[in-house]
């Protein structure tokens, strides 16, 4: 009797539940979330299977997407690591790629995070690979021995290994491994060509101090959630990665860094279960941020280089953009006189003016409390506080002059500019043209801002769909396990050289049964960043894959070039199919509560307060329910 | 004092800060398209060029975010073409080219490209770009001769013409750019992206007229206004002072004498000057910087001053910048100065340097500086030709605030370095090491940042490296009584262990079992050594201190 499976998606303030059951039946739960994250998912989801009736036993799966290793990241308050590295190569992780992010700066700073690996920390050993992975230098196992000791005597909970030419032959860095779990057992470890099998080792290097850093508090996180699950008579939690997978809890506490995106990449998922085959651009607004995820053929768009804060990570993951956009941005006048929203936000404590928890700085959700698109009572049931809004847009009034109400629509004005700015830029980057693609709305605050956005951006309509509010909990239980094998060949593109880049896909660890998918990553020779397009091993022969390449390069910068070609990576995966959810499926009817079913059809300025979500259609717009319960906006009388 | 703007109607307060996002982002799609679209490596992979929008009078609207040497490259560029030919008689389709440094351009290399854009048949600005070609002819490939010693040696001189009309080439001026150059195809190539990338951003600023309507004038002043008050406001809160600061280049390519310069800067209320007077003559060498690519170094520094400010006309109103003609940095015709970027970093640093008298608190000690080139040529042991090159950053300033950043690029440059595992998989080299130089920035309070220590092995075959560097023979000063950071050096050890010193300026052939050993300057420490005042225990994301 395992009928039921659940989604939990855990974000900054609030955690949003998914439960899918037998005949299609779909239950969804908002829950503020404590401090303490595992015992407050552990209560929500308590609190939710006796309300809703369910026995523990009936539930099958838990997936859970969380932000807990976003969080770790942007926040940098964890104990250092230790990295093991050549000696000669201990300041690799700390100069990076020499450049810096900031560029105006009289105190310029590199991007390297420095205290989360400090120089102290930071060990040469002997022991060196050339290119091909022939071995220069051997290790040696007493100076092995000899750090263990030092890193158990120091109290290391972590220690990222980082030596040149892994990827090329991993013997090395496994031999460290096993040398330093003879002193340290209890040690967390990454190895560099597990974290990432492509060569540049600044940004693998960085990737793996960065997953050595968080592997001790996910762990204790996952710990404590599986024996609590386990108390409740609930499976063991499977959790979404950023490229939205799904990954059992010791796979994902063997490379954390894969959930780096978690929430993004799973309500990417989610946008995708409705998306047709038009190119689509997701937006989901939340307190602190704006996500823009982009998605062709119904599926998701993923990148290798993932900018996450301050950090450029080299790892796989869905391609969302992010953009300090959302309802808690605070809202503020500078120097010059001018109106800047963001990039401070309120979060979620003090949080807006209107929702009573002690702020009182304008922001975002204050402003559009003000202009009436907000309900008096939120989802969980918060309840909204006006006045205190119009009391924190007062000063930002006075430094406009203008009413309250004008320096609202000027907030409203910069936030829908900003985040239409963005999802061009990002469109732009991956091809996709507003005027040929639709704009999906999701978060607690996306549906809000669709319509103005899709008209600054230029796309023909919005849609928002009925489990906005909970689309990454959706999203999750729309993933699925897949089986990723990879490897770098950086081979010439030629007739001559395809038997071995077969010979290299060949290679790679056999694959389970059941369908798989190759993706090459091809780049004409100089060139730094690779595309990745589709290959076929067997199917292809050197002339159909460059003639692709030529294409997509066309494409997206305008031109093909007359340059020789060259295969940097190849990746394969093998989608399992167990996700929970197969298609969108019915989905739950749109509810206005109190005043009943929204009608099918209806035109603008009209705020629409749904259970979860707020959905503005502008003066001169309509809407209309389309098929599995998509919500269309669009320019022009309703039809 | 700046005459401001009159102040907007109601109507248009919401409208300011839409328009302002609007415009920065059609100028950084127009890069995108510009870097991306380009055809030569020089472009596309280390992103040397520079796309922006403008007013029709001319003033800077947006440009895009560059590199910082480009900063300020295009305003001269979009002033020359508008002085020779009146903005009431351009048409629609119609471009300007330019890269005469006598008339707006920066070095020969960098061709620039100025379109009108046109709204209901009215002038409603301009989209420019420009980007560093892989070669205009002159004497060397590449168009960049380190012996150069008039602008006839470095490639074909383009006063502001009309290349296009109808958004077309025009045939004439397109076959003479092709005759001179050594690569006729990415110079086509390359002017093309240039094209596609203003006709881009004139669609956008059309686009941007059309939905503000009567608004899009006041609206675009309105910013320019905003960009001028915050840099004034940053100012007025500093302290008042003048200062000078004086530094040298090691040489100027033909000779090791020491090439001084010397920057003045007086700061007053919202106001700035900053004068260039006391530097060195113009040179023999091409070390030389023209206005056009002076603008960078004073740019920077106003950026730094309101980062947040748009990045328009408005953040040189408080500025006035004085660069003696004749001199290094403003030469008379026909200098040669393919290799200004050393002088317009030195310049720069050397303002920053100015700055830290007036503003010690805010400021830092000085960075290094150094962004060291090195060139890689030669045969492997199969006999197959390799060539790399890369560019090696180095220490920056300490600060009150700790300690400053090793192996950083500073000031108007970013370059990135070249990844060890790929360079190993495709040369004949061998990194042996590559780290912070020990004990290489200057001791203090806020000690200096380290300089970068990195070696190559030749494994195979022989070749030629051409190695151009900087602080040989200066260094980057320490503040408030730190201690300067400590110079480059560099050498070859060959085969059979001899030494053999380099200097900063150096080509030399080496074979298969020599190795190269550099280490770049470091940066000055900040205040005296064991004074300093709780700042180890602020956490920074700096390197560790020295010891």
């Amino acid at each position: 009797m395992s009928d039921w499976a659940i989604g939990i998606d855990t974000g900054g303030t609030y955690l949003d539940l998914v439960a899918l059951g037998p005949g299609a039946r779909r239950l969804s739960a908002k829950a503020p979330l404590g401090p303490d994250r595992s015992a407050a998912v552990l209560a929500a989801l308590r609190e939710f299977l006796d309300q809703a009736g369910i026995a523990p036993a009936a539930v099958g799966r838990v997936v859970h997407g969380t932000t807990l290793v976003t969080n770790l990241l942007l926040e940098q308050g964890a104990p250092p690591v230790a990295v093991v590295t050549n000696r000669g190569f201990e300041d690799v992780l700390a100069i990076g790629r020499q450049s810096r992010r900031d560029l105006y700066a009289f105190r310029p700073r590199g991007e390297a995070p420095e205290r989360i690996f400090p120089e102290a920390l930071r060990h040469g050993i002997s022991g060196r690979l050339d290119a091909r992975g022939q071995e220069l230098t051997p290790l040696d196992a007493q100076e092995l021995a000899t750090l263990g000791a030092r890193l158990a005597r120091e109290g290391v909970a972590a220690a990222a290994v980082c030596l040149l030419h892994a990827v090329r032959n991993p013997a090395h860095e496994r031999a460290v491994r096993a040398a330093l779990l003879d002193t340290c057992p209890d040690l967390a470890i990454s190895l560099s060509h597990e974290v990432s099998a492509l060569p540049g080792e600044a940004e693998r290097f960085l990737a793996t101090a960065l997953d050595a850093y968080v592997k001790p508090a996910l762990s204790h996180y996952l710990l404590d959630l599986g024996a609590g699950l386990g108390a409740l008579g609930l499976p063991q939690p499977e959790l979404v990665t950023s490229d939205a997978t799904l990954a059992e809890g010791i796979e994902a506490v063997r490379r954390p860094l894969r959930l780096a995106m978690s929430g993004p990449a799973s309500a990417l998922r989610g946008f995708a279960l409705a998306a047709g085959p038009a190119p689509v651009v997701s937006i989901e607004t939340g307190g602190t941020t704006t996500d823009i995820g982009l998605i062709e053929a119904g599926a998701p768009l993923f990148t290798r280089k993932l900018d996450l804060g301050a950090f450029s990570l080299a790892t796989h993951a869905a391609d969302v953009a992010s953009v300090a956009v959302g309802g808690g941005s605070v809202a503020a006048v500078n120097a010059g006189g001018a109106l800047r929203l963001g990039p401070r936000s309120a979060g979620a404590v003090p949080g807006p003016a209107a929702m009573g928890r002690g702020g009182v700085e304008p922001t975002l959700t204050d402003a559009l409390m003000l202009l009436d698109r907000l309900p008096m009572q939120l989802a969980g049931g918060l309840r909204l506080n006006r006045l205190a809004a119009e009391r924190a847009m007062l000063p930002l009034a006075r430094a406009l002059a203008c009413t309250p109400r004008a320096a609202a629509e000027a907030v409203l004005a910069a936030a829908t500019a900003a985040i239409a700015e963005a999802v061009k830029l990002h469109a732009f980057r991956r091809g996709i043209d507003p005027a040929s693609a639709s704009l999906l709305a999701g978060g607690g605050g996306g549906p809000q801002h669709a319509a103005e956005v899709a008209a600054a951006a230029g796309f023909r309509e919005a849609i928002v769909l009925p489990d906005a509010g909970v689309i990454s909990a959706l999203g999750g239980l729309a993933s699925s396990t897949v089986d990723v094998a990879e490897c770098a060949p950086d081979l010439p593109l030629d007739p001559a050289h395809f038997p071995a880049l077969r010979a290299a896909a060949a290679a790679l660890p056999p694959a389970g049964p059941g369908a798989q998918s190759w993706t090459a990553g091809v780049l004409y020779e100089g060139q730094a960043e690779p595309l990745a397009l589709p290959f076929a091993p067997e199917a292809d022969d050197a002339c159909a894959l460059a003639a692709r390449f030529d294409a997509l390069h066309a494409r997206l910068r305008g031109h093909a070039l007359d340059l020789p070609r060259r295969v940097a990576w190849l990746r394969r995966s093998r989608d399992r199919g167990d996700a929970p959810l197969g298609a969108a499926g019915p989905a739950p009817a749109w509810e206005l509560p109190g005043e009943g079913p929204l009608p099918a059809r209806g035109a603008g300025p009209r705020a629409l307060f749904a259970a979860q979500t707020t959905i503005w259609v502008p003066e001169g717009w309509s809407w209309r329910l389309g098929a599995a319960g998509a919500l269309h906006l669009a320019p022009g009388a309703a039809a | 004092m700046t005459l401001h703007a009159p102040p907007l109607p109601p109507a248009l307060l919401a409208r300011v800060e839409p328009m302002r996002l609007s415009l920065q982002a059609a100028a950084d799609r127009m890069q995108e398209s510009l870097i991306g679209g380009a055809f030569s490596s020089i472009a596309r992979e280390s992103g040397d060029g520079a796309a922006a929008l403008f007013l029709p009078d001319g003033r800077l609207a947006a440009q895009a975010n560059s590199l910082p040497l480009l900063l300020g490259a295009l305003g001269p560029a979009v002033a020359a073409v508008l002085a020779r030919f009146p903005a009431a008689e351009m048409r629609p389709g119609e471009a300007f080219l330019l890269n005469d440094p006598w008339a707006g351009g920066a070095h020969l290399p960098d061709l620039t490209l100025v379109r009108p854009a046109f709204h209901d048949g009215a002038l409603i600005g301009f989209a420019a770009a420009s980007l560093h070609h892989q070669d205009v002819g002159g004497t060397q490939p590449g168009s960049i001769p380190p012996d150069a010693t008039s602008v006839f040696h470095e490639g074909l001189r383009i006063p502001p013409l009309r290349s296009h009309v109808d958004d077309r080439p025009d045939p004439g001026i397109a076959a003479l750019l092709r005759a001179n150059s050594r690569t006729p195809e990415l110079l086509t190539g390359d002017l093309g992206a240039q094209l596609a990338a203003t006709r881009l951003g004139g669609a956008e600023l059309a686009r941007l007229a059309a939905r503000e309507g009567a608004g899009f004038a006041p609206l675009c002043a309105a910013l320019i206004d905003q960009s001028a008050r915050m840099t004034e406001a940053a100012l007025e809160a500093l302290p008042d002072g003048t200062a000078t600061w004086e530094d040298a280049l090691d040489g100027d390519g033909i000779t090791a004498a020491p090439v001084p310069l010397r920057v003045r800067l007086e700061k007053r209320g919202a106001r700035l000057a900053i004068d260039f007077t006391g530097t060195a003559p113009q040179t023999a060498g091409p070390v030389n910087a023209a206005p056009a690519a002076m603008m960078a170094a004073a740019l920077f520094f106003m950026r730094c001053l309101a980062p947040d400010a748009p990045n328009n006309a408005g953040c040189l109103a408080p500025l006035s910048l004085t660069l003696p003609e004749g001199s290094l940095v403003n030469p008379r015709f026909p200098a040669a100065v393919n290799a200004r970027t050393g002088t317009v970093k030195l310049a720069c640093n050397a303002i920053l340097g100015a700055w830290s008298r007036i503003c010690p608190e805010a400021a830092a000690a000085a960075h290094a500086g150094v962004a060291a080139v090195l060139a890689f040529g030669g045969e492997d042991g199969a006999g197959r030709p390799f060539f790399l090159t890369e560019i090696v950053a180095s220490g920056a300033g300490g600060s009150a605030a700790g300690p400053g950043a090793g192996g950083l690029s500073t000031d108007v440059g970013n370059a990135r370095n070249m990844p060890i595992e790929l360079l190993e998989a495709r040369l004949p080299l061998r990194v042996e090491a590559y780290g912070l130089a020990p004990g290489s920035g200057g001791a203090g309070a806020g000690p200096g940042g380290r300089g970068i220590l990195r070696e190559w092995r030749l494994l195979e075959g022989h070749g030629t490296v051409s190695y151009r560097s900087e602080r040989h023979a200066t260094r980057a000063r320490g503040a408030e009584g730190g201690a300067d950071g400590a110079p480059s050096r560099a050498w070859v050890e060959r085969a059979d262990g001899r030494r053999e010193a380099l200097p900063a300026r150096a080509r030399f052939a080496w074979t298969a079992g020599d190795l190269l050993h550099i280490e770049t300057a470091g940066g000055g420490g900040w205040g005296r050594p064991g004074t300093a005042k709780n700042t180890r225990q602020a956490p920074t994301d700096g390197e560790s201190h020295e010891t």
